[in-house]
């Protein structure tokens, strides 16, 4: 009989949805079947990094059969082994449903796997990432050791430059260049920093990657180290991912004791040490001038450029400074050749990027895909708009990003169309939003984030986005006046134009992007004090029930949360004094009699 | 290639290479607006009022923006001005900017800007942030309200005094200064030098002594130097009908960026004790109130008819004052003494005996920035001669490594590498080093042994391990000594010290001015019959009181009253600082004018004028 491996997904997402608990029970009952002696415990269950689809959660993979069990209660365990690991038989009704109903036996085959192109989460949900000897076996370092043992530096460099890398943090910056530049410096003492610290509402791509195969970012580091002539390495990350920061705190420990981290590395006589950082979570710290700075124990407030780090970084010393996912990339780069990687992606932006994709899905989670897959493929590829509701504009870029209405959704998403399109790469947050969402309230999200996030320096943005989070909150709260739109642009422009950093020119974004494809949503909102999709509370008139329709079914008195519905002779009635227009009970009524304002 | 050729407002402009547009502009008499922007402070491009066109396309800071060959500058496009007036709009309405109620109302850079930009109407509503007001320090008032976060004070705090005590908390709106780790400015680690206040652009941060007394810019300023100690401080004093309103650092642009210290910034202004006016004679238990021939009728009887005279004059005098007074103490045959003088005098002998050449002295005390390793023996300094300790401060934030050695508190406890406190005798531990040093690096065991034999001493052999090589390590030392090392032991053994290793010596007085190491001075008499002590206005009396203590007959010369012109049998009245007027030597051997900024106002015009009368009455 074949040893089977049971994979469990111990991602954040996961492991908030409760998979520790099922591992728990998934012990006990291999115990109580004394299953050990065929699959020692700990050997058999691993826990593996984010597996991407993380609304399915916690989920299973069990190898090699490969298949997958989501969406599992602790009560599902005992069945899983019994028919699964005793009889051998799948057990069907526990198998994840897909788009058209079929149910799916395995991973490989759902539809949320199938469209995507595995390069720099290629490991992730697929080893222990708390495993040296696991990275080994997918053969881990061996770029490493390609690199250090039989490559020139400037070979190395002149791989990277070939393959077209661009920088994953969002303003992609060929990395290639970055580090010719670096090498090119002369200094006693240059430094490699990895950009952890990933700030982006919604986004967790660079959390998955340190937390699910930490080892592949020490990896890209070393050979970026061995290229540029550095010998020290700092992994900056937030305190917020704790796990992200145990698992790299075991692979730096485990990589220094087994030799691959340390002096005299593949007997080439290259040193390189990696060191880790955390930030205190604040967002301007992903900036680079000003993760240095963070770094160097000082505030962390950005910088003038130039001298670039690449100059002058860390302690004044040349510093390469790239994203967790370009570091990522590096290793596969070196392993299959620049060649292999310009065959994935566009001509002008190659390779893979990893999105985070929330909002009004069916299937949210992390998914990797080529450049130049269309946007309309990214939301099939994660299940369509949720409840089968209309599509009205997708968030890309995070908080510096902006909104793409519907008629951009054929835009491949590359560097370069993206911003064509009105917004950014970003760090690869992907918010799809339905056609209930008001985009004013969008708007006043983001902004609501970068004006909390800034650091203070620069009073346009420090001062100005507040006045602009000000005017937004004035016309969701339906005090909008003619001339507000225009204060919005006029000081978006002034932001835009003497901010000193990337956070505050980009701040204005999201309001601009919405003021430019939704400005009637704006205007109703100003004009007639109405917010279209019902999500501004402040302009919703108190809901009513139509007597006629009404069923008297209650399930409306059930959901209301502040026990505004009462019964009648006939039907329900609503007081309009405690109602606070949720809409909860027009969304639960199964006959369409609740509806806003006063509607008969 | 030292000068590049660019282009400001369609007017062409040569500059030198390495300077920022905005130095450049303001060199040629094109001003740009600013906040956050001090000549004496790093540029952090902050406030983005001084954006400029470069190119036609990029709008960019011109205080950190670089000269380059062939730029085309634009400073007043409708944009730029549109966005100016939009970020002042910004700063002005969000916090509490009443200018009739503002202290600094008139010598506020935002209020000129406002006005400048014809800004009198505004888009936004007022914030009204509620920001508590810091009146905890004895001399600073800290108005976060009026507060535009430019962080020149965290800035001054940081790099020019080297004290850290202000920082910039807190994000976004939130964004404020704090004082240490948020405790009052009266409880922190503040030195009361006040640079803070002099670089804040509003009225965010001033000084409770120049409260109410006037707008700097309707006042007379004279520059001058600070008497307080040997640092020869460049001053700028504003005064209004008399009256000295607020003193300011005038040295910006010299290594000490403008700043002064508690006592030539504060000190001053502070409520002393009353002017002396008359002279004032006590006999028989009785006070009696003299003229001022009188007096000096009295005091040439009292000299004429004595023997063993003790003159003692301040350190803190004019050249030109202590030569008269040393003139007529010794036409009198009064064995002549200085503050500071005794400490130079012993230094001289122990150069001597031990043949200490005078290359070993460091001649400009700015070198402490450069140093490697500095030693510091005696921390007094911190309040003796507060610049020189910015300076230590200053050279320990960029990596010199200092070593401090104090009989009591360590006061650069939070800057020091390795602080050593030892009880009496402080000699010991020098000793211990020297032999150290002399036997070669010497083991733990050898060091315990060496310092069991000198037995007492409460210094962990690991310590002196520990200075050993720190100061094996530094190609350049500077060792500093305090001024509160008087004996000649101490003394010999540092200096020995610094022969053995190299290093150089900074040897600090009491005296503010170093006039006093031209001067013959021979000591005083043990118990003489009169005592004659011209105080001026000297805070450190500690000496001059044992002095009258011993004497028969006591004649104080004092600007103001005080314990030492209580215990006197003659006082007759003398000029404060900013009365003086003539020259003072600087540490570094720099002479310096001393302007009068206000008209004596005691008894007396003139000290020369009465000391060549007294010289006279033989």
């Amino acid at each position: 009989m074949v040893r089977k491996e049971i994979l469990i997904c111990s991602g954040t997402g996961c492991l908030s949805a409760g998979s520790e608990e099922i591992e728990e029970r998934l012990m006990d009952e291999l115990w109580k079947h004394e299953l050990e002696d065929k699959y020692p415990l700990t050997r058999a269950i691993k826990r593996t990094g984010c597996m991407g689809p993380c609304n399915l959660g916690p989920m299973i993979i069990i190898r090699p059969e490969d298949t997958f069990y989501g969406n599992l209660k602790p009560a599902d365990v005992e069945r899983i082994v019994e028919e699964h690991l005793l009889k051998g038989r799948v057990v069907y009704d526990l198998l994840i449903e897909d788009i058209d109903g079929r149910r799916v036996e395995e991973f490989e085959k759902l539809d949320f796997i199938r469209g995507q192109k595995k390069v720099v989460m290629r490991d992730s949900g697929d080893i222990d990432p708390s495993s040296l000897e696991d990275y080994l076996k997918v053969d881990g370092y061996m770029a490493a050791r390609k690199a250090i043992m039989d490559m020139e530096r400037n070979e190395i460099v002149k791989e990277i430059k070939d393959s077209g890398l661009r920088g994953r943090g969002g303003a992609g910056f060929p990395t290639g260049l970055k580090w010719e530049l670096a090498a090119k410096e002369i200094s006693d003492q240059k430094y490699i920093v990895c950009n952890g610290d990933e700030g982006d509402p919604g986004a967790f791509m660079d959390r998955s990657v340190l937390e699910g195969d930490p080892h592949s970012i020490i990896e890209g580091m070393m050979i970026a180290g061995y290229a540029v002539g550095a010998d020290q390495g700092y992994i900056y990350v937030r305190a917020e991912y704790p796990l992200a920061i145990r698992n790299l705190q075991k692979a730096i420990r485990d990589a220094e004791s087994e030799g691959y981290l340390g002096e005299n590395l593949f007997n080439q006589g290259f040193d390189f040490n990696v060191e880790l950082r955390v930030g205190a979570g604040a967002f301007v710290c992903g900036e680079e001038t000003a993760l240095l700075s963070s770094i160097e124990g000082k505030q962390g407030r950005p910088k003038y450029r130039p001298p670039y780090p690449v100059q002058s970084g860390l302690w004044g010393k040349p510093t390469v400074i790239n994203n967790v996912e370009t570091f990522g990339n590096i290793a596969m780069i070196i392993k299959y050749g620049s060649e292999w990687f310009r065959d994935i992606g566009t001509e002008g932006s190659p390779g893979t990027k990893v999105f985070a994709v929330a909002g009004d899905v069916e299937n949210t989670g992390l998914i990797e895909v080529a450049m130049g897959t269309t946007i309309r493929e990214m939301i099939n590829i994660a299940g369509g708009v949720a409840d089968g509701k209309r599509f009205k504009a997708v968030q890309i870029g995070g908080p510096a990003g902006g909104v793409i209405p519907e008629q951009y959704l054929d835009t491949p998403i590359d560097y370069d169309s993206l911003k064509e399109a009105g917004t950014i790469m970003g760090s690869g947050g992907f918010i799809v939003l339905d056609e209930d969402t008001c985009m004013v309230d969008v708007a006043k999200f983001f902004l609501d984030f970068t004006q909390d996030e800034s650091c203070g320096k620069c009073p346009p943005c420090r001062l100005g986005t507040k006045r602009m989070l000000d005017i937004l909150d004035k016309i969701t709260k339906g005090n909008g006046e003619a001339k507000d739109l225009d204060k919005l642009q006029d000081l978006a422009e002034t932001i835009q134009a003497t901010s000193f950093c990337g956070l505050g020119q980009a701040s204005p974004n999201p309001v601009l992007s919405t003021l430019k494809f939704f400005r009637d949503e704006y205007e109703t909102h100003v004009h007639d004090k109405k917010c279209p999709t019902g999500t501004c509370k402040a302009l919703v008139e108190a809901y009513t029930i139509n007597e006629e329709t009404c069923v008297t079914c209650g399930r409306c008195i059930e959901v209301c949360p502040v026990d505004a519905i009462s019964s009648g002779e006939n039907t329900y009635v609503i007081d309009p004094e405690k109602c606070i227009s949720c809409s909860e009970c027009a969304k639960i009524c199964p006959v369409d009699a609740i509806s806003e304002g006063d509607e008969k | 290639m030292n000068t590049v050729n660019f282009n400001v407002d369609g007017q062409d402009i040569s500059a030198k290479k390495g300077m920022t547009v905005m130095e450049a502009c303001e060199e040629h008499g094109i001003t740009i607006p600013k906040l956050c922007q001090h000549e004496a402070l790093e540029n952090v491009m902050a406030c983005r009022l001084c954006s400029v066109e470069v190119n036609g396309k990029q709008i960019l800071p011109s205080c950190g923006l670089q000269v380059d060959d062939g730029l085309k500058i634009q400073t007043q496009t409708d944009h730029l001005k549109k966005y100016r007036r939009k970020i002042l709009e910004l700063i002005y309405r969000s916090e509490n900017h009443y200018c009739m109620f503002c202290e600094s109302d008139g010598d506020c850079e935002l209020q000129d800007l406002m006005y400048e930009h014809e800004i009198d109407r505004f888009e936004f509503p007022r914030m009204y942030p509620e920001w508590p007001v810091d009146s905890s320090h004895d001399y600073i008032i800290k108005d976060s309200n009026r507060c535009i976060r430019c962080g020149r004070c965290v800035r001054a705090c940081d790099e020019v005094v080297g004290n850290h005590t202000l920082s910039l908390g807190g994000r976004g709106i939130n964004n404020r200064i704090i004082v240490d780790a948020g405790v009052p400015l009266g409880e922190s680690t503040c030195t009361s030098c006040g640079m803070c206040l002099q670089v804040c652009p509003t009225g965010a941060i001033f000084s409770k002594l120049s409260m109410f007394k006037g707008v700097k810019k309707e006042c007379d300023m004279t520059t001058t130097t600070c008497l307080s100690c040997s640092m020869g401080c460049g001053t700028n004093v504003y005064t209004k009908t008399g009256h000295i309103v607020e003193i300011e650092g005038a040295d910006i642009h010299k290594e000490s960026g403008g700043q002064l210290c508690e006592f030539g910034r504060f000190k001053p202004l502070a409520n002393k004790g009353e002017r002396i006016k008359n002279v004032i004679l006590r006999e028989d238990g009785e006070e009696k109130e003299l003229s001022l021939s009188e007096g000096l009728e009295k005091a040439s009887e009292m000299l004429v008819k004595s023997y063993r005279i003790s003159a003692y004059a301040s350190g803190d005098l004019t050249c030109e004052d202590l030569d008269a007074f040393a003139y007529a103490m010794r036409a009198h045959g009064a064995l002549f003494d200085v503050v500071g003088a005794k400490r130079h005098r012993f230094e001289t002998e122990v150069k001597r005996r031990i043949n200490m050449i005078e290359g070993h002295f460091v001649t400009d005390i700015r070198e402490i920035m450069k140093a490697d390793n500095i030693l510091l023996y005696d921390t007094s300094i911190y309040h003796t001669h507060p610049i020189l300790a910015s300076y230590i401060r200053r050279a320990t934030s960029n990596g010199t490594k200092l070593i401090t050695i104090d009989a009591y508190e360590d006061k650069f406890w939070n800057h020091s590498d390795k602080s050593i406190t030892i009880e009496s005798p402080k000699t010991q531990l020098t000793r211990l080093v020297n032999q150290v040093i002399k036997e070669g690096k010497a083991s733990i065991e050898d060091l315990s042994r060496v310092s069991s034999i000198l037995g007492g001493l409460r210094v962990h052999p690991k310590d002196v391990m520990e200075i050993v090589n720190l100061l094996e390590e530094a190609t350049y030392d500077i060792i500093i000594i305090g001024d509160e090392i008087i004996d000649r032991w101490s003394l010999r053994h540092i200096f020995e010290l610094a022969k053995l290793e190299g290093s150089y010596v900074i040897s600090l007085n009491h005296a503010g001015n170093q006039y006093i190491k031209n001067l013959e001075t021979e000591g005083v008499y043990e118990e003489p019959e009169v005592a004659y002590i011209l105080a001026g206005d000297e805070e450190d009396q500690a000496d001059m009181k044992e002095l009258i203590e011993k004497a028969d007959f006591s004649i104080v010369q004092s600007a103001r009253r005080s314990e030492l012109t209580e215990m006197a049998d003659l006082v007759i009245p003398s000029l404060t600082m900013f009365e003086r007027e003539g020259t003072t030597i600087d540490i570094n051997g720099v002479k310096n004018k001393v302007e009068r900024i206000t008209e004596p106002k005691g008894g007396i015009r003139s000290e020369i004028g009465f000391f060549e009368e007294l010289a006279k009455m033989r």
